[in-house]
């Protein structure tokens, strides 16, 4: 028998992730201060008891900002790589299962959008629909199909002529049956690790939108707004970029390390 | 005695591209079985022997309705006839448990409940020598005869009066070989069950067929009971076969 090693990646990614997680999730019922208030005699405020990361050029404080802030990029990364994967998995399985004439349209389709930057299908739904949350999501969503529809597919392919499917087939099961219940089970090892990137990706691209100001609006918190934000008062106030910057960097760092260590540890 | 299969002037095809030539897209379509013609009677167990290449897989996809292209006549006079693989590593699903594996025909069935699913499972685990708390085990954790075992379970927990047996145990031991067909074998005295029984091995097909099917290149050569193909095979192609293995001198 082989010894069993620690998986440290997961634990430690794990431990990231998860602390991270509880600040988020008290932020949404309480913080220290409210987020979006402003108080001159604060300004600048140094690091302290009261305000723990300091305040801003408006005398709000980093903390709470930041908690609220992570919050609002997590849920738009989350909707972002939900919607992508719903729709990736749902066009992967399809075109995966049936192949022929479907497959070819909708991978042609796929290559399509795979080719087309991120932020400048962002751009176009953003002078469309103007600049927002929902559009962001909406935008970063699209963008996220392809991928996961190619590696869903790829997965359809090998598993669809296995003995055990065509052995559910001859005992009755349906196509959407043998589609979500007997092969799609099977993919959630390529599938898990590549939804945890995609997060990854999304957290990036939502700060990216933000910094560029086409994301979550003003005044409410995002890590790409408050780092926007910081670029002017970095020499007043440094931990007006250090302190967002380093959540996003340990949340990417945390759901790294995890997908890491989930495709490490065998499961069979 | 009454068939419970029969097919008539079958001519199946196979539309794909050749090993030699999977790079061009271009499909072609080949005949593969050239007016096959047999029957299975009910309660038999039928050998069907042909190398590699004989059009076997094709004819066991056109009886089981996955393979459509086709002309000719098959007709069952039961229910749909289940399988079991040769491979006994990829006919079992490996993210299931082997519960899940066998209640799932019966879901599918319908109108089963819960309790009788349990049942059922319990009933046919011991019926093919399993354990009760294998249905608790991922694939995985077994042998490749217990796997083999739980393939025959899944194919006959539905109590289909056919089944086809694709090669059962090329891949398994000699010992655990014997296992298994003594446990087909049985299931086919107790259950009543017909089994069509495909293999390239003369000595398994000689202990397990009352008859024969000897198939190549797409047509059945020759069709006889077991006595008379081993002893008196007329075509040369049975000859051949059976000089191969040991059993016939020139």
């Amino acid at each position: 028998m082989i010894k069993k090693e620690k998986n440290y990646n997961l634990i430690i990614g794990g431990i990231i992730t998860a602390v991270l997680m509880i600040f988020m999730f008290i932020g949404i019922f309480y913080t220290p201060h409210d987020p979006n208030a402003m108080d001159s005699s604060l300004k600048y405020a140094d690091m302290s008891l009261k305000n723990l990361f300091g305040c801003d050029n408006f005398g709000r404080d980093l903390f709470s900002r930041v908690m609220t802030g992570s919050l609002a990029t997590f849920n738009v990364a989350l909707i972002t790589v939900l919607t992508g994967t719903f729709f990736g998995v749902l066009i992967g399985a399809l075109t995966g299962y049936y192949g022929g004439i479907i497959d070819e349209i909708l991978m042609r389709v796929n290559d399509t959008i795979f080719a087309f930057p991120s932020i400048l299908l962002a751009l176009v739904f953003v002078s469309i629909l103007g600049s927002g949350r929902n559009t962001i999501i909406l935008a970063l969503g699209i963008a996220f199909i392809p991928s996961f529809a190619r590696i869903v597919r790829a997965e359809f392919l090998k598993y669809r002529d296995m003995d055990y499917i065509i052995s559910a087939k001859l005992m009755g099961a349906g196509n959407l049956r043998i589609m979500f219940v007997h092969i799609l089970p099977n993919t959630y090892r390529i599938l898990l690790p590549a939804i945890i990137i995609g997060f990854n990706n999304a957290v990036l691209a939502e700060a990216g939108m933000s910094y560029l100001g086409i994301g979550v609006q003003p005044p409410h918190p995002s890590l790409g707004y408050m780092l926007s934000d910081a670029q002017s008062h970095f020499s007043q106030m440094p931990m007006m970029a250090l302190a967002p910057g380093t959540v996003l960097i340990l949340l990417i760092l945390g759901f790294s390390l995890l997908s890491d260590g989930l495709s490490k540890s065998k499961a069979y | 005695m009454d068939n419970i299969l029969t097919v008539n002037n079958l001519c199946a095809f196979h539309t794909g591209t050749s090993r030699s030539e999977e790079n061009s897209k271009q499909k072609k379509r080949r005949q593969i079985l050239f007016n096959v013609s047999f029957a299975v009677k009910s309660g038999e167990i039928l050998g069907l022997v042909g190398e590699s290449g004989s059009g076997k897989t094709t004819l066991v996809k056109t009886l089981l309705g996955i393979n459509k292209d086709f002309t000719g006549k098959v007709e069952h006079y039961s229910e749909k006839p289940q399988m079991i693989f040769q491979d006994p590593y990829s006919s079992l699903n490996p993210v299931r448990k082997v519960g899940w594996i066998l209640e799932e025909a019966l879901k599918i069935k319908g109108n089963f409940s819960k309790d009788e699913r349990k049942k059922k499972v319990a009933y046919i685990l011991g019926k093919v020598g399993l354990d009760d708390n294998i249905a608790e085990r991922f694939p995985y954790q077994l042998s490749g005869g217990q796997r083999q075992r739980v393939s025959i379970a899944a194919a006959l927990i539905t109590e289909p009066r056919l089944l086809i047996a694709d090669e059962p145990v090329s891949a398994l031991d000699v010992t655990i070989q014997s296992q298994i067909l003594d446990l087909l074998n049985m299931l086919h005295q107790e259950m009543g069950l017909s089994i069509i029984f495909i293999s390239h091995d003369l000595r398994v097909v000689y202990k397990m067929c009352e008859r024969i099917l000897i198939m190549n290149k797409g047509i059945i050569i020759e069709e006889g009971n077991r006595q008379d193909i081993f002893d008196n095979p007329k075509s040369a192609y049975t000859k051949k076969l059976l000089a191969a293995a040991g059993y016939y001198d020139k």
